[in-house]
């Protein structure tokens, strides 16, 4: 081995700080209330975009009938899970949950106003049904339950399609 | 005859590495709402992927260099930093959602949580990492992935009119809820190009030692691979068009996609369902796991080789340590995997130009790819991908606010 | 010798003269000689040096992350030009990369975690 090889130079080096600037100290504040202003403009926007059409909503339950449907004939038949079907149906409980809290009723027309409530709370206590049958293992129960679904799917849909207009 | 498997198996791997959370339930929300109108998205997003692909494994197969080596030494830290952080932050995200995937598999399987599964999730994902090579973790989870085939098989059975198919692949204007149609169009496309998928190729490539004279199994890897994988996708969403959308079922949970294959195949259906998607989102978690680690130990210049033992590459290993445990964390604070997927896929889509637009540069450097540079088709084509990308920036946050779930 | 030194040098990978892995070109360290042009004596290798590039602030909390962690603080890795042996797609030096700062957090990962774990 050479005995003269170089070796490397450790070296913990001192920060070298740039001059202090017009923009670094005094345009934070200005930054910060040019991007504070940005964000004001943006909250209506999203808020205004956030809000749910009616329409919309009763068409998600109109989706949530039918997955109650599709999913009490799946399990009927043995083609799904007993622990997958009760959690789904425990989920779309919660989503009509939500559609019925959040429905607005001053925007939802004239027409169907009265109607869409009903339905929604007679889906809630349809998946109930399905969900007890499925626990009892009881297919007729479970049949029963498909065919409210089916109905309420039916409605819904029709609701919504009204609403829409 | 060596070379013949081996493109065979990189062919196959494509395919069965395909699908994951992201364009699984892109592709099921996608057919269930509009039914084919989305097929040229999911085009778009696989020729796109393809040309990425196919490019950054020339790259790595003429200059030795991935795609995060060459982002670094051709454009310097300052500009590095930027693809960078936007690849970690969208690569966790997505990395999170996948784990999810998995989870939910597991839950819908169980009964047990999603929340419950992720950690153990995550620390499988972990340990094939710590003790597989590059190899198995790509090949071995690509080829359990093949199970994805069960989507072919449903859609054939379902004899969708092939008229009506084939007309989807051309872009249409949606008859109902542009908002949504556009939103689920950039959601398709952030589902095909994901950045990691390329990233992690490229590194692939090095990792398999590929020269000169791989570059025609590259072509045929990236060209025939991506086009299957890309038809694993559409069977996904011609399913959906064909079970969902008669039946007004709109996907509100990821668990509702449980109920497209019992109407066709039965009970043998929900359970291949739940076997790819859960075998799908594990090779995907691996894989992004292994591409940010890649990305940060690359640029940063530190030693990186998943085909190493990882105490020979301790602050690489240490990465991938971090990151995939983190994102499980991140699955047991109940995260709504549905709401995450949509929305990472829709922050990929947004971060695209990124790395798309430094590709032109890159596979124009004679000093990198010499005489493999693009050709004017290849820039032409990349061109339009970056102009494709640019405007799908520009588009993200408003689809987000209107079109999003 | 003429060197571009966005081309040839900065930002590329250090190889050691046992073709290891050392890291990547993150700094140069300039002699500004009066009458003349400005040349690169050495090149540096560190968190701290591109952190510097990107921004003061920057760089001075990788300071004080490394004051308060030393065993995360690399340390700054300093070659000299005189040590290089050829610069182009990566750089090539003559000494044993494995003693340089550059890798002091590598072998205290190693040792105090890293190997912990088992099937490392």
């Amino acid at each position: 081995m050479n005995a003269t090889m170089p070796t490397l130079a450790q070296a913990e080096l001192p920060l070298r700080e740039g001059p202090p600037t017009m923009s670094s100290s005094d345009g934070g504040a200005r930054n910060a209330s040019r991007y504070g202003w940005s964000w004001c403009a943006l909250v209506p926007l999203v808020v205004a975009c956030g809000v749910s059409d009616p329409a919309k909503q009763i068409e998600r339950a109109a989706s949530w009938a039918v997955t109650t449907r599709e999913l009490a004939i799946e399990r009927g038949v043995g083609s799904v899970g007993r622990a997958y079907t009760l959690d789904l149906l425990d989920a779309g409980r919660k989503d009509i949950r939500k559609i019925e809290a959040s429905l607005d009723p001053a925007k939802v027309p004239a027409a169907v106003r009265s109607q869409v409530p009903g339905a929604l709370v007679e889906l809630d206590s349809t998946m109930t049904r399905a969900g007890d049958a499925v626990r009892r293992g009881n297919p007729l129960l479970l049949g029963a339950a498909a065919a409210a679904a089916d109905s309420l799917g039916h409605t819904l849909e029709s609701l919504g399609e009204q609403a829409g207009k | 005859m060596k070379r013949l498997l081996e493109l065979s198996l990189g062919i196959v791997t494509s395919i069965g590495g395909f699908l994951e959370a992201g364009s699984i339930i892109t592709a099921v929300q996608g057919g269930a709402v509009f039914g084919y109108q989305l097929l040229w998205a999911i085009a778009l997003g696989t020729v796109g992927l393809m040309l990425l692909v196919e490019q950054s494994g020339r790259l790595a197969c003429v200059s030795g260099r991935t795609v995060g080596d060459a982002l670094r030494e051709r454009f310097g830290i300052n500009f590095f930093v930027i693809p960078l952080v936007t690849g970690l932050i969208v690569s966790f995200l997505v990395l999170a959602s996948e784990i999810g995937g998995v989870s939910l598999a597991l839950q819908m399987a169980t009964g047990i949580s999603l929340q419950w599964w992720a950690l153990p999730v995550a620390f499988a994902g972990w340990f094939l990492l710590w003790k597989g090579t590059f190899g198995i973790v790509e090949k071995g989870t690509s080829l359990l992935g093949l199970v994805t085939i069960v989507f072919i098989v449903a859609a054939l059975k379902l004899h969708p009119d092939w008229g009506e198919v084939t007309a989807g692949l051309l872009p249409t204007r949606p008859s109902h809820d542009r908002a949504r149609y556009w939103y689920l169009v950039v959601s398709i496309i952030g589902a095909s190009i994901s950045p990691y998928l390329y990233m992690f190729y490229s590194s692939g490539v090095v990792e398999d030692g590929w020269g000169v004279d791989d570059l025609s199994t590259n072509k045929a890897t990236a060209v025939l691979g991506m086009s299957f994988g890309g038809v694993l996708s559409a069977a996904v969403l011609v399913v959906a068009a064909l079970v969902f959308l008669p039946r007004g079922i709109q996907v509100e949970r990821y668990e509702q996609a449980g109920l497209l294959l019992p109407p066709v195949l039965g009970h043998a259906g929900f359970v291949l369902f739940l076997a790819s998607l859960g075998i799908a989102c594990f090779g995907a978690t691996a894989e992004i796991t292994l591409a940010m680690a890649y990305l940060v130990a690359q640029g940063l210049g530190w030693d990186w080789s998943e085909n190493a033992k990882p105490k020979e590459n301790t602050r690489f290993s240490l990465t991938y340590t971090v990151m995939i445990l983190l994102a499980g964390v991140v699955m047991t604070l109940g995260v709504d995997p549905l709401k995450l997927t949509n929305f990472s896929m829709m922050l990929t889509a947004a971060s695209l130009p990124v790395t798309v637009v430094p590709m032109l540069v890159l596979m124009n450097d004679e000093a990198l790819v010499g005489d493999h540079r693009n050709r004017w088709f290849g820039n032409v084509a990349l061109g339009a991908l970056s102009i494709i990308a640019i405007v799908v920036l520009l588009s993200a946050v408003p689809l987000q606010v209107m079109g999003g779930s | 010798m003429e060197l571009r030194l966005v081309h040839e040098l900065l930002d590329k990978p250090v190889l050691d003269e046992a073709r290891r892995y050392v890291g990547r070109v993150d700094g140069v360290v300039l002699e500004l000689r009066r009458g003349a042009q400005p040349r690169i004596t050495a090149f540096e290798i560190g968190g701290r040096v591109w952190a510097r590039r990107l921004s003061p602030r920057i760089a001075r909390w990788a300071v004080s992350l490394g004051e308060r962690w030393p065993a995360l603080a690399n340390g700054v890795t300093r070659i000299s030009m005189q040590d290089v042996r050829r610069t182009g797609i990566t750089v090539s030096v003559k000494c044993d990369g494995r003693t340089t700062p550059a890798m002091r957090w590598e072998h205290w990962l190693r040792r105090n975690v890293i190997s912990r774990i088992p099937g490392a």
